[in-house]
């Protein structure tokens, strides 16, 4: 069930209609879990089992952790136990497809059967929450939490259970374990992020994968410049994708008196790599900081120790994206990109001299590279968009090279890759002045000029004007939000 | 992220400003549907449609979903046309000129170019002419309606809708939520989509405007085709085009290459057809339908029994025959419904297929057949008394 459907329209009319008189009562929280098993089962019922199996597991957990005295066993038990479940499910045909690489390179006459099982909605991003919880009790960070019906419903919670923001047990539980209080203006803030999060999604996200797709399905067809601009597309376009959903998630959720947190922050404003990743999927970057980096050491064993890891942090943050080597490669770029930038950016020249914009568009612009890695579909194919963008650049930096040419042999040159690279790249215009819009919307909010925004007549006709594209001009085709399949 | 000023009741951080208040959102609400519904209201004065004698619908490839024209053309045809001639592609004409079809003809023979108006729509099976109806029909109302009976439609389960042919037009128009076609398997989140199309006037105004302006993409895919155009620019409020020439030929069924020499001893082919009765028919059942809900809106129908009997083998015939007499007629008969069976009154030659259309000339033998009946005379005076006129050539040997 998506959140831009009608059913899920539905879904949530009758939920919430429910919901309203049940939130007084101590039953709030079981009708919560209901709808949000029903949410999850509409894709497959057959899931549901995995998703209390996780629950089972970490509820069960979290409660031995309470008296026994192999803490730490158990918590392995836990961890490997989730790592499994993603693992069989995730990553099962990622590994055999490697393994099959690796015998046949021994010349073992031997294939693993690679399986043929979908991979569950969501799954990274519920076994992340379930498994923080028990990491959080182990380390004594969460009381226990007695309840099964309340644990579970923290794991399944309906509006970010597909797809995050993967919320900690210190911030969901205590709101779970209180009746919710609905202000008013809970709903009229919850529609508000709704209606922003459909828009992104719907007459963003869904316009410029219109454009993404057919160039990323098909990219030996294209010339340099399209895929230039079918990468740019790309950056905007996951992340109105996956910022959409998460605004239309944390609405549904307030207007159920339950807050979610920030999950993305203008990610295209960083002007470092560090701050970028402040910004962008906060709840899983700050999950990974957390679990992962901190636990290996972070940065209190010298500089060399702490690049590794963060490195290794990033090549696993790339792993959980999904099953591939280009996640991986996309996960070891922004490691590296870490690691070259980090030094710089705490030089006094960097900070000083180098103006912010020039900084953001330096992180824009790495990261936009970076996503054709997570976008291609296999490393041949990201190689050779890479190689395709950067061939004019090779061949005139090749043509300095020879010599010392004047500026009009560079010019024919150009002339030369005219045709064959800079073609008509076919970018829609409107889509353009909606990226170039939305970023110099960006800006503003982070300036001085905040309050201008912030003022009535803008807010109220931003909205309007939003719910008019909505209606005269967005596409009725369904598109599935990207981070599904992670 | 704290709020101050205009936001400072924001109990949510954000990363915009686009948080509004109760008020706001009321203020909004209002100016949305106030825009939405004006639009809607103000649509037909500022796409004026402007449709000379003889107008019918401009219904085919991409503005064939556009049931909004429909709606406005019957609306507009409640003031200066007494009489509808509804149906398929036979009554909209697929192999005629707009001032050759049924209508034209017969208005022609009234002398009153204003007197029936063609409602035919391309592939309309009954089922989907009862969604059309129903839904954007309201304006056909106490008017006399000349309701066409294309039984081709049931001559096979395929095409009656009862198998599982899936290849069919208008499935916004068939049942969404009641009784189920096997071969109409769109998944609920569109069967919702449809329906509010139907129920919200303005949905319906957005897909006329993406049928007529957009090639019926949606704006998005308009735009993703025509990278530097501007969307809006394109509104020019220029409603359909009048597609006055024949979308087919006037050849002959028999002479067609589907059919011509392919039958027993180099005759044309012939169709094997009505396994079924009319009581199992969707067609029969869903025409029913079309006659109650026109009756319901208090309009006097008048039903012209149509199909090609020289295409159908010797069986066929027996059969169809066999269903109208048993079951068809006595059916209208017994509802007090007039009727007139074309049966071979028009000759061979005038088919153009085994669909039932017809070329000018088959028009226009029809509609002299009709002024020659009691019943038909009967059932338009007094919108038009009219006398028989010379009786024409009925019969043709060439195909019976």
């Amino acid at each position: 069930m998506l959140f831009h459907t009608w059913i899920f329209g539905l879904f949530f009319a009758f939920v919430y209609a429910v919901y309203l008189p049940l939130r007084r009562t101590r039953f709030w929280v079981h009708w919560l879990l209901a709808a949000s098993y029903v949410f999850y089962g509409w894709w497959n019922p057959l899931y549901l089992l995995l998703i209390v199996y996780s629950t089972t597991l970490d509820y069960t957990v979290g409660r031995v952790l309470s008296f026994t005295r192999y803490r730490r066993i158990w918590l392995l038990f836990s961890v490997a136990n989730n790592l499994f479940l993603l693992g069989f499910f995730k990553y099962g045909g990622f590994v055999a497809e490697n393994l099959n690489l690796l015998l046949a390179k021994l010349d073992i006459a031997y294939a693993l059967p690679k399986p043929d099982y979908l991979l569950p909605v969501g799954i990274s991003f519920y076994v992340f929450q379930s498994m923080s919880y028990t990491i959080d009790r182990y380390r004594g960070e969460v009381p226990v939490e007695k309840n099964y019906v309340r644990f579970a419903a923290f794991v399944s919670l309906f509006p970010q259970l597909v797809a995050g923001p993967i919320e900690r047990a210190n911030h969901l539980l205590p709101q779970l374990a209180s009746l919710p209080v609905i202000k008013p203006h809970y709903l009229s803030e919850g529609l508000s992020l709704f209606v922003v999060g459909l828009f992104k999604k719907l007459a963003l996200a869904d316009f410029l994968a219109m454009y993404v797709d057919p160039i990323y399905t098909a990219p030996q067809n294209f010339d340099t410049l399209s895929l230039v601009a079918a990468t740019f597309a790309f950056a905007w376009q996951i992340y109105f994708d996956f910022s959409g959903y998460t605004d239309m998630a944390r609405g549904v959720a307030k207007t159920m008196g339950i807050d979610l947190m920030l999950n993305f922050n203008n990610p295209y404003l960083a002007d470092g790599l560090g701050d970028f990743w402040r910004r962008w999927h906060i709840s899983l970057s700050t999950w990974f900081k957390d679990y992962v980096y901190i636990p290996l050491g972070g940065n209190r064993h010298g500089t060399f120790s702490t690049y590794k890891n963060m490195f290794l942090t990033m090549v696993i943050s790339g792993v959980w994206h999904g099953a591939a080597w280009t996640f991986v490669i996309w996960g070891a770029l922004h490691g590296l990109g870490r690691f070259l930038t980090r030094e710089l950016e705490r030089t006094t020249w960097y900070e000083l001299r180098v103006p912010r914009l020039a900084k953001q568009l330096g992180v824009f612009v790495f990261v936009c590279f970076t996503w054709v890695f997570f976008r291609a579909a296999s490393i041949d194919q990201a190689l050779y968009i890479v190689g395709r963008i950067f061939k004019p650049v090779v061949e005139i930096f090749a043509c300095l090279g020879q010599g010392r040419p004047g500026l009009m042999d560079v010019f024919h040159l150009g002339d030369l890759y005219l045709d064959d690279a800079l073609g008509d790249p076919r970018f829609p215009l409107v889509a353009l002045l909606f990226c170039a819009g939305i970023w110099f919307y960006q800006f503003l909010f982070e300036s001085r000029l905040r309050p201008v925004l912030e003022s009535r007549v803008v807010r109220m006709a931003g909205m309007l004007l939003m719910l008019l594209w909505l209606m005269f001009f967005t596409t009725t085709a369904i598109r599935p939000f990207i981070y599904f399949q992670f | 992220m704290e709020q101050t000023g205009p936001m400072k009741h924001v109990t949510i951080a954000n990363s915009n400003a686009f948080i509004l208040s109760i008020w706001e959102w009321i203020v909004v609400a209002i100016l949305f549907f106030g825009i939405t519904g004006y639009v809607t209201w103000r649509w037909p004065q500022w796409e004026r449609l402007e449709p000379g004698p003889n107008h019918r619908l401009n219904c085919w490839e991409e503005k064939k979903s556009d049931y909004w024209s429909f709606l406005r053309w019957a609306r507009f045809a409640r003031d200066r046309y007494p009489a509808y001639v509804l149906g398929d592609s036979v009554v909209w004409g697929q192999a005629a000129a707009h001032d050759q079809t049924i209508s034209a003809m017969l208005n022609r023979r009234a002398g009153d170019e204003a007197l029936f108006a063609n409602m035919g729509v391309d592939g309309l099976h009954p089922i989907a002419m009862y969604g059309l109806l129903k839904y954007y029909g309201q304006d056909i109302r106490d008017k006399r309606v000349l309701l066409v009976y294309s039984s081709f439609w049931s001559g096979s389960a395929g095409g009656d809708l009862r198998g599982g042919w899936t290849d069919f037009f208008h499935k916004p128009l068939v049942p969404q939520f009641a009784g189920w076609l096997t071969g109409y398997n769109a998944p609920t989140e569109e069967r919702l989509g449809v329906w509010l199309e139907h129920h919200l006037p303005t949905m319906g105004l957005t897909r006329h405007i993406l049928s007529n302006y957009f090639d019926n993409k949606s704006v998005q895919q308009w735009m993703i085709d025509n990278p530097y155009k501007n969307p809006l620019a394109r509104i020019d409020l220029t409603p359909p085009a009048l597609l006055a020439k024949a979308q087919d030929t006037e050849m002959p069924w028999y002479e067609r290459e589907e059919f011509a020499g392919k039958g027993a001893r180099g005759g044309p082919k012939l169709v094997s057809s009505y396994e079924s009765p009319a009581s199992v028919s969707r067609q029969w059942e869903y025409f029913r339908k079309v006659i109650a809900l026109l009756e319901a809106q208090d309009n006097k129908v008048f039903v012209l029994l149509l199909y090609n009997p020289y295409v159908l083998d010797h069986p066929s015939r027996r059969r169809l025959s066999g269903i109208m007499e048993a079951e068809v007629k006595p059916w209208l008969s017994e509802h007090q419904v007039p009727f007139f069976d074309v049966g071979y009154r028009v000759p061979s030659r005038c088919y153009v297929d085994q669909y039932s259309h017809m070329t000018p000339q088959g028009h226009a033998i029809l509609t002299e057949a009709l002024f020659e009946d009691e019943r038909f005379r009967r059932w338009l005076d007094p919108v038009v008394t009219t006398a028989p006129a010379e009786a024409p050539a009925s019969q043709d040997a060439s195909g019976s």
